[in-house]
């Protein structure tokens, strides 16, 4: 499949979206209040904002009617951490604007990581930070690759064949749950048949149980494209 | 019986399993350079790395009895990382000469990127002008395809089978690993991967020619105990002693000895403890009385 076929990334948020909904609770529109008085510039800096920002932001989810855009299941410390992000990049050069969203996360506890990544798919020509989604399918912390593959758009819009075929054996293989990946069906391909019957075939050599995930994605066998 | 675990992440675990694998007959380990859990961030963080696996813990193992070896190499996750990864391939040519290092390892494919293709094969270079053996991972994911890979970069590099070391096997790599004349490592966990009774399965179709059985125990759910248990579960089945000893001590005597880094006959002799021993004034002791042997 083409990646022009590839499901499309969500339109980006700007501060203004994100300082609209921040605005709606009391704690996180004193919060705002006083970062837009920090330089929130360079890696250090939107490290220690990004950081900090876990204690003063409600780890609660924020309520659908309040966000036109992004994903439901967000809280408002996702939301205070995409405003920092889009700050600092709005402070940095282009040149440098990947690598700062990547040492964001790197620099991450689990916590972090997981903001990073649900938020990732809404920033500014989010198809250049692909790294970031890739690097970040190596995790083994359940929460932080949840963050990624579950109800996140970024994966199927931008990820090549191969890191989006591994990212679904890595989740059948951790036991993350493949109804919560968006885009799956549209890119569903061969290469990701053969992977599942082949993972099939290895569990049942060694008398193993085949998980149901994995007999649904081998049964869905018509591909994007297919009856044209 | 002298055993031999030639796969386990003994920088993941404490002195209680050092303990119970001595009590178990676990007379030597390789310990193979991997990654820990989470990415590196820092090539520092790799040479510190290396230095505690040639030093620490090194000595950590020595104070239970246990001589302890590793391999030195760049993994297959963090081959893709460009931020490291070259500063880690200017790294080995160092750390491949010191005392104890026994293999280039653990390299492979882990998603079988273009990246890792490219540092696995370069590694595999440095072991053939290092002369090392090398001890291969084969990814979890897409393993058989994955295998095959690897046996093919393995054939077109030049490096001989018998200087190879193909880890992690299941009943759907086994056969082609053995045909190719590498040697055949398993990988024993407590629910996944490979167990006991598949274990003692594939000794009973295969034999015990170049096979080796290992814990690859590390920070997740793992037993550090998996050979001597492995070793009991295949005496339980029947299989000969003989053949027990071979898969558990012969074999991986005779695979890591191809280093010359170490006389086989040296491995024969008892390793004397002396817990009063210190590391750069630390020892592993907190209280207790020293066990001098």
């Amino acid at each position: 499949m083409s990646p022009d076929a590839n499901p499309a990334l969500p339109a980006a948020l700007t501060l203004s979206d994100v300082e609209r909904v921040l605005d709606t609770h009391p704690t996180a529109q004193a919060w705002l209040a006083a970062q837009r008085g920090q330089i929130i510039q360079g890696r250090i800096a939107l490290a220690r904002a990004y950081a900090a920002s876990g204690r003063a932001l409600p780890n609660q989810v924020v309520a659908a009617s309040l966000q036109t855009h992004a994903q439901p299941h967000w809280t408002w410390l996702d939301w205070g951490r995409l405003w920092l992000t889009l700050r600092a990049l709005e402070a940095e050069p282009a040149a440098g604007q990947a690598a700062l969203v990547r040492s964001v996360f790197e620099r991450g506890e689990i916590g972090e990581q997981e903001s990073v990544l649900r938020t990732l798919g809404y920033l500014p020509d989010a198809a250049r930070f692909v790294a970031v989604g890739v690097e970040a399918c190596r995790t083994n912390a359940t929460r932080v690759f949840e963050a990624l593959v579950h109800h996140n758009p970024f994966p199927a819009a931008v990820f090549e064949p191969l890191a989006f075929n591994q990212m679904v054996i890595k989740a059948v293989f951790m036991g993350v749950a493949l109804d919560g990946v968006v885009g799956l069906q549209v890119r569903h391909n061969p290469e990701l048949l053969r992977m599942a019957e082949a993972l099939a075939s290895e569990r049942r050599a060694a008398g193993r149980e085949v998980p149901a995930d994995l007999l649904r994605l081998i049964q869905s066998r018509t591909f994007p494209g297919d009856s044209k | 019986m002298k055993l031999f675990d030639p796969h386990i992440h003994m920088t993941s675990r404490t002195t209680d399993d050092y303990q119970a694998m001595a009590a178990a007959g676990i007379a030597a380990i390789v310990e193979p350079a991997f990654w820990l859990g989470q990415p590196r961030t820092h090539v520092g963080s790799f040479e510190d790395y290396f230095l505690s696996l040639v030093g620490w813990e090194r000595f950590r193992a020595s104070q239970f009895g246990i001589r302890h070896f590793c391999t030195m190499g760049l993994n297959p996750k963090e081959a893709n990382n460009p931020n490291v990864a070259p500063g880690v391939m200017e790294l080995l040519p160092l750390y491949l000469e010191k005392s104890g290092v026994v293999a280039v390892g653990e390299i492979g494919y882990d998603d079988v990127t273009p990246d890792e293709e490219r540092y696995f094969a370069a590694q595999i270079q440095l072991a053939i002008d290092a002369q090392l053996p090398v001890l291969i991972h084969t990814p979890h994911r897409d393993k058989k395809r994955g295998t095959e890979r690897t046996l093919a970069l393995v054939r077109e590099s030049g490096l001989a089978p018998e200087m190879t070391l193909v880890d992690h096997n299941n009943e759907e790599t086994l056969q082609a690993v053995l045909d190719s004349g590498c040697w055949a490592g398993h990988s024993i966990y407590p629910k996944t991967k490979m167990d006991e009774p598949r274990m003692v399965a594939l000794v009973q179709r295969f034999g015990s020619e170049r096979m080796l059985v290992n814990s690859a125990a590390d920070w997740g759910v793992s037993d550090p105990l998996k050979v001597p248990k492995t070793a009991q579960a295949m005496l339980d089945a029947g299989i000969s002693q003989s053949d027990i000893e071979r898969i558990c001590w012969q074999n991986p005597v005779a695979f890591f000895a191809q280093s010359k880094r170490f006389d086989p006959a040296e491995l024969d002799a008892e390793l004397n403890v002396d817990q009063r021993n210190l590391f750069e004034g630390n020892s592993v002791l907190r209280g207790q009385t020293p066990r001098t042997d």
